[in-house]
């Protein structure tokens, strides 16, 4: 976690116009909001993008971030959500027109995300460092919802606190911890699927 | 507290109060008696258990999940498109050298060309800064000859400066080049120009500019000089395709 006085002073000195404090913002901040964006989109093109479109927004929009309404990274975070969700509606139809052409959710890729990890070990949970284990795992927070997708990115990747999701999310805390539940639950699921296939092959 | 298992087996909790406190327990910050009842109660429900067991896993399998890096080029492109600065972190260790980067950086790169020529402290000329460009090109292949074949559009025009960039880094880190360098420029000026005093002038100026230009680096902001800049930044470019000597022109009237 960022030391929010530290963060504090840099954004005043940042309103103010000093340049190297925006560079030190950029680069303690860059990394996750870039991590955000790749584990939503699930691909990195997007994710950097993504990332860069945040900071150019948070860079017009700094003079109006208030430290009395909230954290720095709550403001930073809902920034970065809110995009998403434009990126989102905005490939949506892209996406609709894909899957027409494509096989039903699950019965194609499930085998593929099997045979690439096959050969591991039957414990998969010691293995999660692995690529291939990353790889499989990525691949399944895609299949979720957008909603379950942001919830569990956000209070497992990103470290987010319940308050602090429901600001972001903009919907009250019992909401996002229902998500986060159900999210986390239908991610287990998915993969229990993957390594049952695993062990049947 | 005193006697959890007792207590929660005394207590029949329901579905959705497992549910609420799902989250919590699986944070860990669910204890003591509550803790006992979530427990009982997931055990002897159908529908609670395998929820409990599948949140559990999914719980587990996203934190495994590694912070994956970002592209190395990010971080330059972020500030690029926003302070319109390269960054000072990677230049920090390099600081000696600024100087001459910082010409040919800023003699290709849009937004901080114009920084450079609306700051009248600076007194580097546009034709110093075309000079330092047409050498470093010509020392890592390119002949001045060729700009007139360039494309001078903005973006192409940065895409040759990475391109050259790359190849003059590895000359740039003997100092002795950068010397080789100031002395051809003389030489040069002599050459172009032998009634004109300015450039001697600005030989002087020299090393004091160089460091007000790296304060200045940090401090500028280009966004409010864009329109007035623009102007006098493609009377620069118009002149590369003609002789060096234009350009000093330009340099004077600007
Ligand atoms: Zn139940």
């Amino acid at each position: 976690m960022e030391d929010a006085q530290l963060i504090l002073m840099l954004v005043r000195r940042c309103q103010a116009g000093d340049a190297a404090a925006w560079e030190d913002i950029v680069q303690r901040f860059h990394r996750r909001i870039f991590n955000l964006c790749y584990r939503f989109t699930g691909t990195s093109d997007d994710a950097e993008d993504l990332t860069q479109e945040v900071f150019i927004k948070m860079y017009k929009t700094l003079d109006s971030y208030d430290p009395a309404k909230g954290a720095f990274l709550t403001w930073v975070s809902t920034m970065t959500r809110n995009l998403l969700v434009d990126h989102f509606r905005r490939t949506k139809l892209e996406r609709l027109s894909d899957s027409m052409d494509a096989t039903p959710e699950g019965e194609d890729d499930a085998p593929r995300m099997a045979d690439r990890i096959a050969d591991k070990g039957r414990d998969p949970y010691s293995q999660a460092e692995s690529q291939e284990v990353g790889v499989a795992v990525h691949a399944a927070l895609q299949k979720l919802s957008p909603d379950l997708r942001e919830a569990v990115i956000l209070r497992d990747l990103q470290d987010l606190d319940y308050r602090e999701i429901a600001i972001v999310l903009k919907v009250p805390e019992g909401t996002v911890k229902s998500r986060i539940n159900r999210g986390r639950a239908e991610l287990g699921r998915v993969l229990q699927r993957t390594y049952r296939q695993v062990n049947l092959a | 507290m005193t006697n959890p298992t007792q207590s929660g087996a005394s207590y029949t909790m329901q579905c959705s109060e497992f549910e609420a406190l799902l989250a919590d327990a699986l944070d860990g910050v669910l204890t003591g008696e509550r803790m006992a009842q979530f427990r009982s109660h997931s055990s002897a429900c159908a529908t609670c258990g395998p929820l409990f067991a599948e949140a559990e896993s999914g719980r587990k399998w996203l934190t495994s999940l590694a912070e994956i890096a970002p592209p190395r080029h990010l971080v330059h492109n972020i500030l690029l498109a926003t302070s319109g600065l390269q960054g000072t972190r990677e230049q920090a260790a390099t600081e000696p050298r600024a100087s001459f980067w910082f010409q040919l950086k800023h003699a290709l790169n849009p937004q901080p060309l114009l920084t450079l020529v609306m700051e009248p402290r600076f007194g580097l000329s546009m034709a110093m800064a075309f000079f330092s460009v047409s050498l470093a090109m010509n020392v890592a292949g390119v002949k001045i000859s060729d700009l007139q074949k360039m494309d001078l559009r903005p973006s192409a025009i940065n895409r040759t400066y990475h391109e050259t960039q790359s190849r003059v880094v590895h000359y740039y880190d003997n100092i002795r080049f950068v010397y080789e360098v100031e002395s051809r420029v003389r030489e040069l000026r002599k050459t172009l120009q032998p009634s004109e005093p300015a450039p001697t002038k600005q030989q002087n100026d020299e090393p004091e500019q160089k460091q007000q230009k790296n304060e200045s680096d940090k401090n500028s902001q280009p966004e409010h000089q864009q329109n007035y800049l623009s102007e006098s930044q493609r009377d620069v470019l118009l002149a590369r395709e003609h002789s060096p000597i234009v350009n000093l022109e330009v340099r004077r009237t600007a």
